[in-house]
């Protein structure tokens, strides 16, 4: 998926209109719902996205995929596009009520990139991923993610949980320490899995009767 | 300010808690300094774990209404970048500003300056045979 997502802004880069739209396709679902987890509103979501892909298409040449992985980048075009509408719209748009926009249980999710079947190597790298945020401590957690996630500012965040605006900022910096390490841990594992997958590939061709 | 400092204002933007001038400041800043985008840009792979375990609540719209929604941006994608590929066609050739009754006013101006340039090929061919023929041997 990252090599595809990486290949097809290349070719949007020199102006391919077919790969623009397949790009749309593959990754317009999950954009959607960065943005309206930002906005909270279906219309400002969809301005959201539409002005962030209007952005990729003009700036598609500036993707080096040295340095970030594809839907990383086009991740923080939709999100800095709705943090940008959010200031511009003042405190009233944010203040919908979080809470329709917020996961419920893991059972109940409903998760918007679900269009696109993933190999089975990016189930595993997305259950590592989890896995790992899980280690982070509740509280940092849940800061992180109001911000990350929802939009929200360190005074939004200390209203939502109710708790003075210093402690909110001691959490996100001890909740951003915490994730350099579990991103390092996060590394390290599939770093291991990428291994694992080679040895098994290797199994697999050595096996008598194996038919490629 | 210490690369500590630089290392907790590029958490900030990333993690989007930094807002107002003083983003539009850090970003500015961005540009000039790719050791701040280098910062930047680690705190955006760290923070992407945050999302993996994010989804969106089934309450807010149902598949049908994405569906529309996402196509009707499409749309609208669409169409504003078939009007920007048109204005930089336009761009690309000046005469495209041009009306219909300016192209025919210039038209006697265009007819003169082709003869003008005929006139001045001709003149050249014979300058370059008379130059061949005194060159030649007897």
């Amino acid at each position: 998926m990252k090599e595809e997502l990486a290949a097809l802004i290349e070719r949007i880069a020199k102006r391919d209109r077919a790969a623009f739209e397949e790009l749309y396709r593959l990754t317009s679902r999950k954009m959607f719902a960065v943005a309206l987890r930002i906005v909270r509103e279906p219309g400002m979501a969809q301005d959201v996205l539409q002005d962030a892909y209007i952005r990729l298409w003009r700036y598609a040449h500036t993707f080096n995929a040295k340095l970030s992985a594809p839907e990383t980048w086009l991740h923080q075009v939709v999100r800095n596009r709705a943090l940008d509408l959010i200031a511009q719209q003042g405190p009233t748009l944010n203040s919908i009520s979080i809470d329709q926009f917020a996961d419920p249980d893991e059972a109940e999710q409903v998760v918007f990139g679900h269009a696109h079947v993933q190999p089975s190597d990016e189930h595993d790298s997305g259950s590592i991923m989890r896995t790992c945020v899980q280690r982070l401590d509740g509280k940092y957690r849940q800061v992180l993610t109001l911000a990350y996630n929802h939009g929200m500012s360190h005074a939004e965040i200390a209203e939502h949980l109710n708790v003075p605006l210093g402690t909110v900022k001691t959490w996100a910096r001890r909740g951003l320490l915490e994730l350099k390490t579990v991103y390092d841990q996060y590394q390290t594992e599939m770093a291991a899995l990428a291994m694992s997958s080679v040895r098994n590939s290797r199994v697999d061709v050595e096996q008598p009767g194996y038919l490629a | 300010m210490n690369q500590d400092d630089y290392n907790w204002l590029a958490a900030d933007y990333v993690l989007g808690v930094m807002r107002g001038p003083e983003k539009a400041a850090f970003e500015a800043q961005m540009q000039r300094e790719p050791a701040l985008a280098a910062l930047v840009l680690d705190w955006q792979k760290r923070l992407s774990l945050i999302d993996s375990t994010q989804a969106a609540h089934p309450k807010v719209m149902s598949d049908a209404e994405i569906d529309a929604a996402l196509g009707l941006v499409l749309e609208r994608v669409t169409r504003a970048l078939d009007a920007e590929g048109h204005a930089l066609r336009a761009e690309d050739n000046p005469l495209a500003s041009v009306g219909k009754d300016q192209l025919v006013a210039m038209r006697p101006a265009v007819v003169r300056l082709i003869a003008s340039y005929l006139v001045v090929l001709e003149r050249l061919k014979l300058q370059q045979q008379k130059l061949v023929g005194a060159s030649s041997p007897l």
